[in-house]
C-alpha cells in the first residue's frame, strides 16, 4: 500500500495535509503576533494573561472538539453557517487548539530576548511597530521550531477532528482519524502503515524547514 | 537647563539603589558619571532613558529634547551591519541614509564589515556599531553606559573622536557612564561620583580628579 498507494489512500493525505498546514499556519499568524505583543508590552494584569495563555496550552482536544461542535451544531449560534462535518470546521478546531500554544510559545521565548532589543530601540527612538518587527526578526528561526510543533499537534491530532469532521469518507476522513477506524476494526497492518507515511510526512516537513533555517542564516 | 533631577529614588524592598536630592544638567556640557560596580550610574541612566520605569521622583527635560540612548550591553540586530545603522533613521531621510551610513561607517572603522550579520560581531565592533547607529540620528542629549568598554585602545579613542565632532556639530549635551578615569579626564566637563546610589560629589573634571573631599571619592580614586 504504502509503495503502490491508491485513490483512497492519495485522497486522505490530501486532506490531512490541507487541514494540517492551513491550521497550523494560521494558528502560526495569530499566535505569533499575541506572544511578541505579551511580551514586549507592559500593562496591568499581564501576569494574569500569560496565566491564562499557559493553561490555555493544555486545552484537551476533546474538549475544543465539543465546544467547537456544540457552536456550530444545527442549534448552535453558528448553525446556519452550515460548517459541522467539514474540512473547515476541523481547521477551526485545530485553530482553537493550536493558537494558544504558538502564543504561549512566542511569549515565552520573546520574554528571554526582548530586554536588549527594546532597551536598544526605545534608545534610538524606534516607534513600538517597528520594535515589534524587530523582535520579530530576532525571533524567526525559534518561529520556525515554533511553526514545526504547530504543524506536528495539527497532523497528529485526532480528537477535536473526529468530533467536528465526522470522519466522513471522501469528506472529512484524514490520516489520524482512518488510524483511529482500523484500529476499531482490527486493521492494525494498515493503520501502522499509515502511521509511517504520517511520520514520513512529519520528516519531510522538518527537512524543508532546516533548509529554509540555513539558508535564511 | 536641559535637565533637571528632583528627588529621584529607586529602591528594590528595602535596599535603596538610587537616592538624588536635586541635580541639573546643563546644555551642551559633557558630565561623566563615575563610581564602583552598583553604585547607581546605570539605574540612572536607565531612568533617564525611560527604559525603567519603576522609580520614584521626577526629572524633566527641556521641551521637545531629542534624547539618545546607548545601553550597556550593546545589541547587533540580526541584519547586515549597514541595514543596522539605516534602522536608526526616520523615514523622511531615507534617501539620504545610506550615504550618511557609510560615512558613520567609515568614521568608525566599520567600513569592512559592512555586509557583516550584525549579530555575529565581536564586543567591541558591537558597540561601535550602537555607537554608529546612534550617532547617524539627531540627538539633544546622549545617555551612554560604559559605551566603550568593550573596545580596544585605538577603537575607543577613534570613538571618542567621532562622538566629540557630533556633540560639537549637534550643540548636544553628553552624559556617559564610565570605568576609565583616563576616558573621564579625556572627554567630561564634569564629573560626577556616585557610592550606593548617592551622588556624594561633583565637579569640573580637574577638580574632582585632583582634589577630592569627600572620603568615599579619596578612597575610591586611590583604588582606581
Amino acid at each position: 500500500m504504502m509503495i503502490s498507494g491508491n485513490a483512497l489512500l492519495r485522497e486522505i493525505v490530501a486532506t490531512t495535509l490541507q487541514m494540517a498546514f492551513s491550521s497550523s499556519l494560521l494558528a502560526l499568524l495569530i499566535g505569533v503576533p499575541i506572544g511578541v505583543l505579551v511580551a514586549n508590552s507592559n500593562f496591568h494584569g499581564k501576569k494574569i494573561i500569560v496565566v491564562l495563555m499557559r493553561t490555555l496550552m493544555g486545552l484537551p482536544p476533546v474538549v475544543v472538539g465539543i465546544v467547537i461542535f456544540v457552536l456550530f451544531s444545527g442549534t448552535g449560534p453558528f448553525g446556519s453557517l452550515r460548517l459541522i462535518y467539514s474540512v473547515d470546521l476541523m481547521i477551526i478546531a485545530q485553530v482553537c487548539l493550536i493558537f494558544p500554544i504558538v502564543a504561549g510559545m512566542t511569549e515565552t521565548f520573546v520574554s528571554s530576548i526582548s530586554s536588549p532589543i527594546l532597551e536598544t530601540a526605545k534608545g534610538l527612538g524606534i516607534g513600538k511597530l517597528k520594535t515589534n518587527f524587530l523582535t520579530l526578526n530576532e525571533s524567526k528561526y525559534q518561529i520556525v521550531a515554533i511553526y514545526l510543533f504547530a504543524f506536528a499537534r495539527a497532523i497528529s491530532e485526532v480528537g477535536a477532528v473526529q468530533i467536528v469532521g465526522g470522519n466522513i469518507l471522501h469528506k472529512t476522513r484524514v490520516m489520524t482519524t482512518t488510524i483511529a477506524l482500523n484500529y476499531n476494526t482490527g486493521q492494525f497492518t494498515y493503520a501502522i502503515a499509515l502511521g509511517i507515511i504520517l511520520l514520513l510526512i512529519a520528516l519531510g516537513v522538518n527537512l524543508i524547514a532546516s533548509l529554509l533555517q540555513r539558508r535564511t542564516k | 537647563m536641559i535637565l533637571t533631577i528632583e528627588n529621584l529614588k529607586k529602591q528594590y524592598g528595602d535596599k535603596v539603589v538610587l537616592d538624588i536630592e536635586k541635580f541639573e544638567f546643563e546644555k551642551g556640557l559633557k558630565y561623566a558619571i563615575i563610581g564602583a560596580n552598583g553604585s547607581g550610574k546605570s539605574t540612572l541612566l536607565k531612568i533617564l532613558a525611560k527604559t525603567d520605569k519603576q522609580s520614584n521622583g521626577n526629572f524633566e527635560f527641556e521641551k521637545d529634547t531629542a534624547v539618545g540612548f546607548m545601553p550597556q550591553h550593546s545589541f547587533g540586530f540580526s541584519m547586515s551591519v549597514l541595514n543596522n545603522i539605516m534602522l536608526a533613521f526616520p523615514l523622511k531621510y531615507k534617501n539620504i541614509a545610506k550615504v550618511k551610513t557609510l560615512e558613520i561607517l567609515e568614521k568608525l572603522m566599520l567600513l569592512p564589515l559592512k555586509k557583516k550579520n550584525g549579530a555575529h560581531l565581536s564586543g567591541g565592533e558591537t558597540e561601535r556599531l550602537a555607537l554608529g547607529r546612534l550617532l547617524s540620528n539627531h540627538h539633544d542629549i546622549l545617555l551612554l553606559d560604559e559605551p566603550t568598554a568593550s573596545m580596544d585602545v585605538q577603537s575607543a579613542i577613534v570613538a571618542e573622536k567621532v562622538l566629540l565632532e557630533y556633540l560639537e556639530q549637534n550643540g548636544a549635551t553628553l552624559i556617559f557612564a564610565t570605568h576609565s578615569l583616563k576616558q573621564a579626564e579625556r572627554i567630561a566637563d564634569i564629573i560626577i561620583f556616585f557610592a550606593n546610589g548617592k551622588l556624594i560629589e561633583y565637579g569640573k573634571t580637574k577638580t574632582v580628579l585632583n582634589f577630592p573631599t569627600s572620603s568615599q571619592l579619596i578612597e575610591f580614586l586611590q583604588k582606581a
